[in-house]
């Protein structure tokens, strides 16, 4: 059993070695079940019970990624509510996360992280603006930037009720989460989920009838980032405090 | 709140400190602005026959295509990657508001604007395309587009033609800038954008610049020609600026009340705003300066009777107030749209630079490039030569 | 100055606003002749430059569609309102982080060690930073190995932010500031490096 595993590894690890020394299309064509976006509906849960705010997914996703110093496809915050005063929590989210938090004191405040990213909404308000369309949802689910076809306009940053849009600065071109679409068509996951140490975000196939997300969302409390913009978004947050904007 | 190096008070999403778009989107509605306006008060005269504002006619026109063909210029600067601009008319995307302000701009500039022009100036043209010699004679004769027929059953013909083309332009210069008003109003991300009635207060602050620029271009070539002002016809422009910017004012003030009233959850941010940051711009500049003062400034012509030389200085001085006004306006709209995080916990400052691509400079040499042309267009296509040939 | 004057045009006079019968022959010709019918001056030859005007603005239209036609990207709008091609050019993205799979497909024992323990569900890049680059090519050499005081601390620190069932504890106080891995096996976590030196073993 154990040495049935291990060449299942070896055949995998091997496949990976041939593949990152391919060219991606060859990859596509090589493998017997290629990709098919009509089989997947991609998002991902996020389990605010879990996050430990160490800042493994916004360092990962920047090396994965290449995202520049001062901008952030995801990011970590932190927040801290006074008592009752849920309208006025503070917040912080230094370089995004990246490098994990000062530890906090205990307090009479109540506080915890936040994972964000983009919401890969199905009726996304970046996409519905793009004057050109170089920004789109895949048939898959996901919400891309087409970066040789982008004008730079901003009006799609402007767009984001969440702030996860930006501007590349040296492309100059709109730039966001891809939810690692490069990885997660090759049976990966995203770069955020791989580095998580606790399990707190997970990629989601809502098309996957086999896909633990189903059990997430009928068991759990569950609320997604501002729903009164009914942005259609699919991150999924479990627990999610009402303080967080 | 502490103040950070980077001029953020409270807390921004990471990637809203740096403000989206600058100065140069301050000056693109400013400018349509003043096309739509500029139009609208040439209408007046074709089609609303409002016979006292006709001597500005043909310099309403000329001013609503100079300020026209600058509109795109602040855009186009902005834009990260201009070489790819024609996409927005390759492949549109229907569901933007960006996307179709090209095809009006273009349908506008095309259709209206120039065909209008044409056809008012086409009898000119001929005669000077005969009469003027060198290179001018061979702009002329380009300009004629190759018909010389001036035949009064021609010309006929053109000023009906002209009369339905200004008859479409209405709707468009108002497609035009509430198109303009639309794109911020549109953005349900945004509270300080999002509203139904920015699309109406764009297109009303627009006819208040577009008629004030007007009058004060009216005055400023008569000045330099050494040429009688027509007080008839300023005193009626001013009467227009005065109803038009009323309106204009009851709206915005329609909408800071119901703001205030309603006090959502952007209610506290917004706020804030006003009485820090925007105070300034916003409760100085655009409220007091730019629309109490000339208001009151106009309202008092309207009521009591001065000498000319008197009003002329009080309509020379309220239509300055009234660009600073709507200038200031189209400011707080753009830049401060963008100075507050979407999560209503904190405020971000806008850096203008001054000899960058998005910064002052620029700005003050795209605010002066409409007047060159302007200049030229005059020089090529005197808009008060009637008056000589009476 | 001009032979033809805008009032003259318009028919009427711009300083009485009254309209204007002075209309020379043929303009008033030409005014009986709309109303008419039949006319030698008519609206086709007077209207020639109207019609150029509108076939011109109608070529313009034209070669912008045939233009528009040839420049489109290919495969644009046969997803959805973007370029097709552009879905693989996102697919084209260098990997950086092998993936677990990868790593265990040589690293057995590590990986084995960490599966039984209290880690067993992090994966090893969490720790050893991505690693496609050694994984695609072994050889080019051996990576770096983590700074285990700052990684375990970034985890393990206590925060009041952290969720409370989530081990944590203060170094200072809980080890003066000792390496943590002095005691503690990251990939066996517990007293696993204790326990293997008290039993002889590693």
């Amino acid at each position: 059993m154990k040495d049935l595993s291990r060449r299942q590894l070896f055949e995998k690890a091997g496949r990976f070695l041939i593949l990152s020394n391919a060219a991606a299309a060859a990859l596509n064509s090589a493998e017997p079940n290629p990709y098919s976006t009509a089989d997947h509906w991609w998002g991902m849960t996020i389990d605010i019970d879990q996050c430990i705010g160490c800042g493994n997914c916004a360092a990962a996703c920047q090396a994965e990624n290449k995202v520049p110093e001062e901008f952030h496809r995801t990011w970590i915050e932190r927040y801290q509510v006074q008592g009752d005063d849920y309208q006025h929590p503070q917040v912080e989210s230094p370089h995004g996360g990246r490098e994990g938090f000062t530890p906090l004191p205990e307090s009479a405040a109540k506080s915890f992280y936040v994972p964000k990213l983009c919401n890969h909404c199905a009726t996304s308000p970046c996409v519905q603006v793009c004057p050109v369309g170089a920004t789109f949802e895949s048939p898959d689910g996901v919400v891309l930037v087409d970066e040789s076809y982008c004008v730079g306009c901003r009006y799609c940053v402007q767009a984001c009720p969440y702030g996860t849009r930006f501007i590349h600065p040296e492309k100059q071109v709109a730039d966001k989460c891809t939810l690692c679409y490069h990885r997660i068509t090759q049976g990966l996951t995203t770069a955020c989920a791989e580095a998580c140490p606790t399990g707190a975000r997970k990629l989601a196939d809502l098309k996957d009838p086999k896909d633990p997300v189903h059990e997430f969302l009928r068991t759990n409390t569950i609320q997604v980032l501002k729903p009164q913009m009914a942005t259609g978004s699919k991150v999924y947050y479990k627990n999610l405090d009402g303080a967080v904007r | 709140m502490l103040m950070g190096p980077t001029g953020v008070e409270g807390f921004m999403y990471p990637n809203e400190v740096e403000l989206q778009w600058s100065v140069l989107i301050v000056l693109y509605p400013f400018i349509t602005g003043l096309v739509a306006g500029a139009f609208i008060l040439a209408s007046l005269e074709r089609v609303f026959k409002v016979e006292a504002v006709k001597p500005t006619y043909r310099l309403a026109l000329l001013t609503a295509l100079a300020f026209l063909i600058v509109a795109p210029l602040p855009l186009q600067m902005h834009l990260g990657h201009p070489e790819r601009s024609f996409e927005m008319y390759l492949t549109p995307h229907r569901s933007s508001a960006m996307a179709m302000f090209g095809f009006i701009y273009l349908w506008y500039l095309m259709v209206v604007l120039l065909v209008e022009i044409w056809l008012d100036y086409r009898a000119e043209i001929v005669h000077r395309s005969q009469t003027s010699k060198g290179l001018l004679k061979f702009v002329y004769t380009l300009l004629t587009l190759g018909s010389k027929n001036v035949s009064p059953g021609a010309l006929r013909l053109d000023d009906r033609v002209g009369y339905i083309v200004t008859l479409i332009g209405i709707p468009s210069a108002f497609l035009l800038h509430g198109y303009v008003g639309f794109i911020f109003g549109s953005v349900k991300a945004n509270a300080w954008w999002s509203t139904p009635l920015m699309p109406i207060v764009f297109l009303f602050s627009a006819m208040v610049s577009g008629i004030a620029a007007v009058m004060l271009i009216y005055m400023a070539v008569s000045w330099y020609q050494k040429r009688p002002i027509d007080m008839r016809c300023l005193d009626t422009i001013a009467k227009y600026l005065f109803y038009v910017f009323l309106i204009d004012f009851s709206l915005e003030m329609l909408d800071l009340v119901h703001r205030i009233y309603e006090a959502d959850e952007s209610f506290h941010s917004l706020d804030f705003m006003v009485h820090t940051r925007l105070f300034f711009s916003q409760v100085v500049l655009q409220i007091w300066i730019g629309t109490i003062l000339p208001l009151a400034l106009l309202a008092v012509t309207q009521v009591r009777t001065f000498t000319e030389a008197v009003r002329r200085g009080i309509y020379a001085s309220a239509g300055l107030l009234t660009m600073v006004g709507i200038f200031a306006m189209r400011w707080n709209v753009v830049i401060g749209g963008q100075l507050f995080s979407k999560s209503y916990l904190g405020y971000t400052t806008y850096k203008l630079e001054f000899a960058t691509r998005e910064g002052l400079l620029p700005s003050i040499l795209l605010m002066i490039l409409p007047f060159l042309i302007l200049w030229t267009l005059v020089k090529l296509l005197p808009p008060f030569e009637e008056r000589h040939s009476l | 100055m001009f032979p033809v004057t805008s009032e003259h045009r318009r028919g009427n006079n711009p300083l009485t606003g009254q309209a204007s019968n002075e209309c020379d022959p043929a303009c008033a010709k030409q005014a009986r002749g709309d109303k008419g019918g039949s006319v030698p001056d008519s609206p086709l030859r007077n209207g020639a430059h109207l019609i150029l005007l509108l076939a011109a603005l109608l070529a313009g239209i034209a070669i912008f569609l045939v233009v528009r036609q040839a420049v489109i990207p290919e495969g644009f709008g046969l997803y959805g309102h973007y370029r097709a091609g552009a879905l693989k050019d996102n697919r084209m993205k260098p990997v950086s982080f092998a993936g677990r799979e990868v790593c265990a497909g040589c690293h057995f024992d590590p990986d084995e060690a960490l599966r039984a323990g209290k880690h067993g569900k992090i994966s090893c890049e969490t720790c050893h930073g991505p690693q496609s680059a050694h994984a695609a090519d072994p050889a080019s050499g051996v990576p770096a190995k983590p700074n285990a005081q700052g990684l375990c601390r970034r985890c393990h620190e206590s925060d009041a932010a952290k969720p409370a069932h989530f081990p944590q504890v203060a170094s200072v106080s809980h080890s003066g500031g000792a390496a943590c891995n002095s005691c503690h096996e990251p990939h066996k976590p517990g007293f696993a490096k204790i326990a293997g030196e008290r039993s002889g073993k590693k």
